[in-house]
């Protein structure tokens, strides 16, 4: 009984990896994204040459606006008046940078078992925990670095970047054509729609900025 | 946090048989396309082409005969990545050691360049 148990989760497994694979595969097929929300075909796009024009004039805009308010701070002075409440993030890079040290002796060390078989030699599976961990770490203290960072003037610039292309790229099917979701940027911000916006999100991710790795 | 310790799905595929065989195909038949854009590929599209030039070099080495690489490595991330690394820098060594080389030997082509150039001088006079 438990062998089918464990059969039925081995299989429903690796059925949820194959889905997964095969929705990749979907997504490299092209650059155009497409998926379906509440019966409403939905698609993300690479931007035109013009729509990048207007990204760069609006984030222009946004940057003088920026500029001109008092309660937005560029990086490198969030990180002084870090440094005088005593959270450094020069010592941050410093401690990730040792980590990648580490990390690449022990892979180094990894490297030279070579062919060796993981199940023969249990120092493989420790170097590679070891590496895992270190690798958790650093990326610990990278996310806490720009948690800290967040709010900068760099950091919103960004933000507004990326959504100003969601409202700009994502579009839905209208009979045989594709129509913008929102008419204006501002009711892009005001959506509601949280399932919309994170697939949106993911999508325009994979298309535009983030590798997928 | 996405999960380190697993391999990214995006690996898999690229190491797969059927699209290392496509891969290849592709650099060899002009006709044959990976995707179905062929300009303005997205982030994900260039991140797994170069995964998929990761994958072949690695199979190639393998076919080669290469000592520090096996299926097994192939088909563990990080053990692959470790592999690379270790190439790179293995590599980097053996520049080194060949310019170190190299330049003894410019040096002692000099000293003799030198000398002929006094014995050139010799008979001149």
């Amino acid at each position: 009984m438990k062998d089918k148990k464990e059969l039925a989760k081995k299989l429903t497994k690796e059925m949820q990896q194959a889905d997964q694979l095969s929705n990749l595969e979907e997504m490299l097929k092209n650059n155009v994204i497409e998926f379906e929300l509440k019966g409403i075909t939905y698609r993300v796009r690479q931007p035109t040459i013009k729509e990048r024009q207007e990204v760069k004039r609006e984030k222009n805009k946004k940057y003088l606006e920026l500029l001109n308010d008092d309660s937005y701070l560029f990086q490198e002075h969030i990180i002084e008046k870090l440094e005088k409440k005593g959270k450094s993030i020069a010592k941050m890079v410093e401690a990730m940078n040792k980590l990648q040290e580490q990390i690449e002796r022990l892979q180094l060390k990894l490297a030279e078992y070579g062919n060796a078989k993981e199940k023969d030699n249990k120092i493989i599976t420790d170097l590679k925990l070891k590496i895992f961990e270190l690798m958790e770490e650093r990326n610990l203290i990278s996310m806490k670095k720009a948690e800290l960072l967040s709010g900068s003037i760099e950091d919103t610039l960004l933000e507004f970047e990326t959504t100003y292309f969601a409202y700009l790229l994502l579009e839905k099917k209208e009979g045989d054509n594709w129509v913008r979701v929102f008419n204006k940027y501002d009711d892009f911000l005001q959506c509601q729609d949280n399932s919309l916006m994170s697939k949106c999100g993911n999508y325009l991710g994979l298309l535009l900025f983030s590798s997928g790795e | 946090m996405s999960n380190i310790r697993e391999e990214n799905p995006l690996r898999k595929l690229a190491r797969s048989q059927k699209w290392q065989s496509l891969y290849h195909k592709a650099k060899e038949i002009a006709s044959i396309h990976l995707f179905r854009n062929q300009e303005d590929f997205s982030k994900l599209q260039i991140t797994f082409l170069s995964l998929l030039e990761e994958y072949a070099s690695a199979y190639f080495d393998l076919l080669m005969g290469e000592d520090l690489i096996s299926e097994e490595v192939i088909r563990d991330w990080i053990r692959l990545q470790s592999y690379f690394l270790y190439k790179s820098k293995h590599r980097k060594k053996l520049k080194l050691d060949k310019n170190v080389n190299n330049k003894q030997f410019t040096d002692r082509i000099v000293f003799r360049r030198r000398s002929k150039n006094r014995e050139v001088n010799n008979y001149g006079k």
